[in-house]
């Protein structure tokens, strides 16, 4: 029987992620954890579910491992369609992406993210990241925006110091509208602590579930803007031993993402 | 647009069509990185280059602001993916030694993609209501749809006063031949730049043999300023069907790039202490081994299973053949 002390955050993320996917769905996919959430999902439950890399595949088959990142020639292996960046991106612009599966540096309560900077200001940040890559663009087009990140107060903030990909912006019901995106938006972000939603009607950052062993409060804590909690709130689930062994020895096994720990026993 | 033998040397390339003041579109992606000619864009100590680009990882752009040849990037992402960050580009941007023009992906290759077809923008979905349409109001605008009425953003045109890409294979006139993984569609890039494109390629091929399969050729031979036989030259990044990714060397090449003191070694070891491409591979090989870059070679091959044909039809065949006819229509 696996215990929430032998599933290290990671493989946490990775197997929640999994879990919120269908199956027959196209899953626009960011290099690491969403590739891993991914690979686990196809293994699983969602076999027809097919992944588009930025670098321009569809499709692809994932026989020779998990790509490294999103240029991986591994990505490309076995693809239906093999067009370039501009290829995949016309796609989600024409609708046919289901899930944008991204991740961010920092969170705000209406799903804004921001992958900019940290910190300062734009012209002298205090930390400078890599910027946008394709993720601004995804949360745009693509039809769900699924984020993930680790749960911290620096993360999950009330204001974001930049709007790199768009959320719910100022949670105003026309904000996605009046921007001409594509997408409905937000839909999950996942931590290693906590699954969210976001309320219907107010656009907010729910929970829907936290880790076992925690409380609403603790992840409350972890939060600087104020959750809205979801009436039926529960404890995550926790993978199987079969889904630890996938993640470990099918999507990612030189723990290049997970980086899992060895468990002592 | 003459037709001429176009090979040279990386040397005679680099110093003949990139000046000093460029603007230079950066070709590959997490693949196809033009690695050899950002070497030799920094052995020649070119300055002043402002840089068109989606995203670009290995480093090879952040070995570029680590020796002081750019001091303007246009671009969504950069990275050396493998170390978790661009640690020159970071240092440079927080000193306030470059500048940075933000983009997304799509919103970049739309820009590449304007310049590609020749016209001053293209309106592109999904920078309305983030930051980046208010910061980078170089690239970006909101418009009216002057047919909806709707607000839209259109991404200015880039069009880089010279390209640099690395292709599989190019002949001597210039006709660029690529497949597989191609990343940020490098021929948007080298069609739209304004004097053309320098390309490093694994392979030099004969004429006749991109005449047999002309929808390969990404960018046709009058747009091409130099060809340069390199072989590996995208290394320590991919080159679908010759060599994979080198995560050991960018992992090695990162760890200098996190260190402001440790960088400046890695160019002299590297790159200024190599003469050209040829140089570095020894080096590599002298330091790694063969087993290096053996290890970075297909197992095996992947031909495409469909039998392409683009046959060949007899204009003979209508010799003496009559008008057809039928009682409506008469010869």
């Amino acid at each position: 029987m696996v215990t929430i002390a032998d599933v290290n955050p990671f493989e946490m993320i990775a197997y929640t992620g999994s879990r919120v996917l269908e199956d027959n769905t196209i899953i626009f996919v960011g290099t690491g954890l969403p590739i891993i959430a991914s690979m686990h999902a196809q293994l699983t439950h969602a076999p027809n579910a097919n992944l588009i890399f930025e670098a321009g595949s569809l499709a692809s088959m994932l026989e020779q491992g998990m790509p490294m990142s999103v240029g991986d020639t591994r990505a490309f292996r076995k693809a239906v369609f093999a067009k370039g960046l501009c290829a995949v991106f016309e796609l989600t612009q024409r609708g046919y992406s289901d899930y944008a599966f991204i991740g961010g540096a920092q969170v705000d309560m209406y799903g804004n993210i921001c992958s900019t900077y940290e910190g300062g200001t734009y012209a002298v940040p205090r930390v400078r990241f890599p910027g946008s890559g394709g993720a601004g663009a995804m949360a745009a087009n693509c039809e769900k925006t699924i984020a993930i990140m680790a749960l911290e107060k620096r993360r999950f903030v009330k204001k974001v110091d930049f709007i790199t990909s768009i959320g719910f912006g100022d949670g105003a019901p026309d904000y996605r509208e009046k921007a001409g995106v594509m997408g409905a938006g937000p839909y999950r972000v996942i931590t290693n602590q906590a699954l969210f939603g976001f309320d219907k009607d107010t656009r907010r950052m729910m929970l829907l579930e936290y880790l076992p062993g925690k409380s609403p409060e603790a992840i409350q804590d972890l939060v600087d803007f104020e959750l809205i909690i979801a009436p039926d709130v529960k404890e995550m689930a926790i993978p199987t031993e079969h889904d630890l062994m996938l993640l470990r020895t099918k999507c990612d096994p030189e723990g290049f993402f997970l980086k899992r720990k060895i468990v002592d026993k | 647009m003459s037709v001429r033998d176009k090979r040279m040397s990386i040397k005679d390339a680099v110093s003949r069509y990139v000046q000093d003041g460029d603007s230079v579109y950066y070709g590959g992606f997490q693949i196809m990185v033009p690695m050899a000619l950002t070497h030799e864009i920094i052995r020649q100590r070119k300055k002043n280059l402002t840089i068109f680009n989606a995203s670009t990882d290995v480093g090879g752009l952040d070995l570029l602001v680590a020796a002081g040849c750019v001091k303007e990037v246009h671009l969504a992402w950069a990275m050396n993916w493998y170390v978790k960050a661009p640690y020159a580009i970071r240092r440079a941007f927080q000193a306030g030694e470059i500048q940075r023009f933000d983009h997304s992906n799509f919103g970049a290759t739309t820009a590449l993609l304007a310049g590609f077809l020749g016209i001053p923008f293209v309106p592109v979905r999904g920078n309305i209501g983030t930051d980046i349409v208010k910061h980078n109001t170089a690239d970006l605008k909101i418009i009216e749809d002057p047919f909806s009425g709707e607000k839209i953003t259109v991404a200015r045109a880039w069009r880089a006063d010279v390209a640099i890409i690395h292709a599989q294979k190019a002949d001597p006139l210039g006709n660029v031949v690529a497949w597989g993984t191609r990343g940020v569609t490098d021929e948007f890039g080298a069609m739209g730049s304004k004097r053309g494109v320098i390309v490093t390629a694994e392979e030099i091929i004969d004429t006749e043999v991109v005449r047999s399969d002309p929808d390969r050729t990404i960018v046709p031979y009058f747009k091409t300023l130099a060809v340069v036989q390199c072989p590996w030259g995208a290394h320590p990044s991919a080159c679908r069907g010759y060599y994979g990714l080198d995560i050991r060397f960018c992992q090695y090449q990162g760890k200098y790039e996190r260190s402001a003191d440790l960088l400046p070694k890695f160019l002299d070891e590297w790159i200024y202490g190599c003469e050209d491409h040829d140089a570095y591979l020894k080096k590599y090989v002298q330091m790694f081994g063969r087993e290096g870059l053996d290890r970075l070679k297909p197992k095996s091959g992947f031909k495409p299973k469909l039998d392409i044909d683009y046959g060949y039809h007899d204009p003979a065949v209508w010799q003496g053949v009559p008008q057809y006819t039928d009682k409506y229509i008469r010869g």
